[in-house]
């Protein structure tokens, strides 16, 4: 990977020069404050008090919301898009196989939402910490940030592929992918919503289970199987975008 | 059918009121659970199968005829009781002579009869509280006492039972490990609606009490030694009357508890005796307003209200005696023949004349005259009750100045502060390019990981956040001679799934959990364990949870203020002599208030205020000023400003004297007693204390 010239570049973009500070100071700068100011919120439980019990939830739902968010606009080269090579040159001028692209891209997205992981343990865990959360929760949690960071990331790498030279129809779509996964699929069945699934997870809470045409599905399955379903979509629609980029 | 060598026969007996059919052993020998259960035909086959009421249901005490084989067998095991099993039969006394006012606390007396080996076991009685009444879901209420019950002994166990309500039955058990005996008892055969009255009498016949009265109380004949010696026992119970009693034999607890009873709003009746030598006793002394000094013969002129008198009666038997305190109604001849002395909310009525001997006993305005003075005492109301519900408790934990005490916000945004600090430093050394891009990498991550360990081991297992808080709200009533009514308004709330376990200090007399209107599942057993003279309440809760109490407690608090309305002035006379210094202090009346600073410990504090109105206001805020304003009224500490205005002087409580025209004079007391303890370092107890005292002005609004 050390060879990769797609790889160096996006290491040398975003952290040899620090243009790639700025999603993890937003992230940091948006986490802190909700974090803290939760505990003097009532929250809309029944016991009405309950702010600092509600810590970690409320914490996690906005890391969850934050880190799937960047990890869509850092794929989608939202982030001084200027300093980076288009996709097609590297593959027709310095011969970069789309297969060596693809590993280059993916691998930075997973290391960026390696890095917002990281960025945002410590206050992840102390809101653990204070809300009396179980440290297996508060490791679910980080699976599940990590696991829908990249199912939702990989479609920023799609539209960066395939709206190379079209920035604003990149945007445009990003936005609304992330508007209609994370808040809009509440509104079809529960369970899909992610941050419906993690409240219900941290809350140890059962989610109606999917019944079609007399066949029972568990929540958990009709979850994971969506998510691993947009996930497998989007590598595969980026291999292809990326085939269709080289072709052409 | 016949075991070995021994022979049954049949027989009917009764069983603690039932009638039981069955096989049953003749002889002296009792047979261990173990045995019972390896033959259960020695069991009383009626009561083994019939539903639980009012029955024992471990009773297995069988007998056997003596036979030639069986004759060591049965000697060795006689004598040696460890041989067999523990037998344990419980019997019950409910109240005062199967008598108890409902609503209120009552005796429970359990007696426990243990015909073999030694047991050890709990003794668990439980009553059920909340329901439709009380805005809840109803819950158990277990009383618990550890118990060890030697070989064929007997044990009286006296707890005082507060069920909210009777419908379902009041349970009783044994349970150990080698015993275990369970008994019900359907508590409707026993209530009486209205508080009952005790008369400790040696000589004076009940009829003669009984037709003085014409309340529905119900009346009690009972020796003083079958006073309980705990004081909310006696709060069923409106009036004691005392002839002839000696007082001498009373344990220290009983005599305290009498004291707190009447503190608390009893009242005591002592009728004189030509056996004055009885009155001199210390025990009744204390009780007395009087000192009595002898007896003689005089002519007493019955009085029988404002207007009424009756012919005077010779040779009547009357004690001599002086007054040292309180008010002498009636004398006769110079001898104080009526006395009455306040005692906190409660009152002594002394008579020093003898109704239990003739000319009196035959006399018939008899019952009118003891009707006269067992008649309740106009003004004896309960001071204003204090408000306490879900809605102030949030505001309270939601107040940023009370969420330090259970959330570590300041170390939190320090930590967040910290952290910042941190990632900006690697951040301005890697813009620098002080260092390899490699180690800052590193160090980044490093930080991260040390920061959410370090976090985490302050935040989980230090010492910032507690298992648990409790809160205690009180207001002290102040009254004339030391003792004081404490209404406290407790809450516990949890951190963590655990068991809290509150000790209540000595003068505590009631205990009331508040409805939750938030709560849908039904609460959570609540367990009163008592022993080594302390009552301690064990309370489980889950994880962020809470439960709201009142608390009612008499005590001593030597704090005395006075007011007094002289015509356009107001007199205001506070006199310290508590160990406590009041702070923040205030006397607000309509239109106007003071600010009075601290009054410390041992200090006497002597004022005269102007209750006439400000000439700068208008009749329409004249008007308005008749009722005391306490909305203004701010202190530094926010906790106590929610306290007072939510709780202690909530204007929602229209018949509050102080909605009308009233003086209050109040301050907060520094540093109080706790009422209730938890004895635990993760618990974290907050107490707040405030004295009042509140008189009525009677201005233009009462007219």
């Amino acid at each position: 990977m050390k060879d990769n010239p797609v790889w160096r570049e996006s290491i040398e973009v975003f952290y040899g020069e620090g243009h790639g500070f700025a999603p993890y100071f937003y992230l940091l700068v948006m986490l802190a404050p909700v974090e803290f100011l939760s505990l003097y919120l009532p929250s809309l439980d029944t016991q009405m008090w309950s702010g600092s019990a509600s810590l970690f939830r409320v914490s996690s739902v906005t890391a969850l919301l934050l880190i799937v968010y960047f990890a869509l606009r850092v794929a989608n080269q939202e982030f001084t898009p200027w300093r980076f090579k288009p996709v097609v040159r590297w593959m027709r001028e310095q011969g970069i196989s789309p297969g060596s692209v693809e590993k280059a891209q993916l691998a930075f997205l997973s290391l960026h939402v390696g890095l917002s992981l990281l960025l945002c343990l410590p206050l992840l865990i102390w809101a653990g910490a204070i809300a009396r959360t179980p440290l297996s929760s508060v490791a679910v949690t980080f699976l599940l940030l990590w696991f829908y960071a990249l199912c939702y990331g990989v479609w920023g790498l799609v539209t960066l592929v395939l709206w190379e030279r079209r920035a604003e129809s990149r945007q445009v779509f990003i936005r609304c992918f992330f508007f209609c996964l994370v808040f809009a699929s509440a509104l079809f069945y529960l369970p899909l919503n992610p941050v419906a699934f993690l409240l219900a997870v941290l809350n140890r809470q059962e989610l109606p289970p999917l019944v079609v045409a007399g066949s029972k599905w568990s929540a958990s399955t009709v979850h994971f199987a969506f998510h691993l379903l947009v996930g497998a979509t989007g590598l595969a629609a980026h291999r292809w975008a990326l085939r269709r980029e080289s072709g052409s | 059918m016949r075991f070995g060598g021994f022979r049954p026969t049949k027989r009917v007996e009764r069983c603690h009121g039932r009638t039981a059919v069955g096989l049953h052993w003749k002889g002296i020998m009792s047979f261990s659970a173990a045995k019972a259960a390896a033959f259960p035909i020695h069991l009383h086959d009626a009561c083994a199968g019939a539903p639980a009421r009012n029955l024992c249901v471990n009773h297995s005490s069988a007998g056997f005829r003596f036979g030639p084989a069986t004759g060591l067998l049965s000697l060795c095991i006689f004598l040696f009781p460890a041989l067999g099993g523990a037998e344990i039969l419980i019997e019950p006394r409910v109240g005062f002579h199967g008598v108890f006012q409902l609503g209120r606390p009552f005796p429970l007396e359990v007696e426990l009869s243990n015909s073999g080996r030694p047991a050890e076991g709990a003794l668990e009685v439980q009553v059920w509280r909340g329901g439709a009444t009380k805005g809840g879901s109803p819950y158990p209420l277990l009383y618990r006492k550890e118990i060890f019950l030697p070989a064929q002994s007997r044990k009286t166990v006296q707890l005082t039972v507060d069920p909210d309500f009777i419908s379902r039955p009041l349970a009783i058990t044994f349970a150990g490990p080698t015993a275990k005996a369970t008994r019900e008892i359907d508590l409707r055969r026993y209530f009486s609606p209205a508080p009952v009255m005790l008369l400790a009498s040696e000589g004076l016949a009940l009829p003669t009490i009984a037709q003085g009265s014409s309340a529905p109380n119900r009346l009690v004949a009972l020796t003083l030694a079958e006073l309980p010696s705990d004081p909310r026992a006696l709060l069923g119970v409106s009036h004691l009357i005392l002839y002839e009693a000696s007082m001498r034999e009373l344990s220290r607890s009983q005599v305290l508890a009498l004291d707190i009873w009447l503190s608390a709003g009893g009242r005591m009746v002592i009728l004189g005796s030509l056996n004055y030598g009885l009155y001199q006793e210390p025990a009744l002394g204390r009780f007395l307003p009087v000192r009595v000094t002898g007896a003689k013969r005089i002519s007493f002129v019955p009085s029988l209200g404002k207007n009424a008198r009756a012919a005077p009666i010779a040779d009547v038997w009357a004690q001599v005696s002086t007054v040292i305190g309180g008010k002498v109604l009636a004398d006769s001849q110079g001898i104080p023949v009526w006395v009455e002395a306040s005692r906190g909310k409660g009152r002594v009525t002394y008579l020093a004349i003898d109704v239990g001997r003739p000319p009196l006993s035959r006399w018939e305005g008899l019952p009118g005259l003891l009707q006269y003075l067992l008649a309740p005492v106009p003004g004896d109301d309960s001071s204003p009750r204090t408000q306490w519900d879900d809605g102030i408790f949030s505001q309270l934990v939601l107040s940023p100045s009370f969420i330090s005490a259970y959330v570590p916000n300041r170390s939190l945004f320090l930590a967040m502060v910290g952290y910042s600090i941190g990632l900006g430093v690697v951040t301005w050394l890697w813009q620098r390019r002080r260092l390899p891009a490699r180690i800052l990498f590193i160090g980044c991550a490093a930080w991260a990981t040390l920061s959410s360990i370090a976090g985490y081991l302050l935040f989980s297992r230090g010492g910032n956040i507690p298992d648990g808080v409790l809160l205690a709200a009180t207001v002290i009533e102040g009254s004339a001679d030391g003792y004081v009514e404490a209404q406290s308004n407790l809450a516990v709330f949890s951190t963590q799934i655990r068991l809290y376990h509150m000790q209540m200090e000595r003068g505590w007399l009631e205990l009331t959990p508040v409805a939750s209107r938030s709560r849908e599942a039904p609460e959570p057993a609540v367990v009163l364990q008592e022993g080594g003279g302390a009552s301690r309440y064990q309370l489980p809760l889950r994880e962020w949870d809470y439960r709201l109490f009142r608390l009612r407690a008499v005590e001593r608090f030597p704090l005395r203020a006075e007011l007094a309305a002289e015509g356009e002035q107001l007199r205001v006379q506070v006199n310290n002599q508590s160990a406590k210094d009041l702070t923040d202090c205030w006397l607000v009346v309509p239109g106007r208030r003071y600010q009075l600073g601290d009054i410390p410990r041992g200090a006497s504090w002597n004022r005269v205020f102007s209750l006439a109105r400000a000439k700068t206001q208008d009749e329409t805020s004249l008007s308005r000023a008749e009722a005391i304003n306490f909305r203004d009224l701010s202190f530094p500490d926010k906790t106590r400003e929610i306290l007072f205005h939510s709780s202690f002087f909530s204007r929602s409580s229209a018949a509050a004297p102080w909605s009308g025209s009233a003086a209050v004079f109040f301050g907060w007391v520094r540093d109080p007693e706790p009422r209730v303890r938890i004895d635990d370092p993760r618990i974290r107890v907050h107490d707040y204390a405030l004295f009042r005292a509140i008189v009525p002005l009677g201005g233009a609004e009462d007219e």
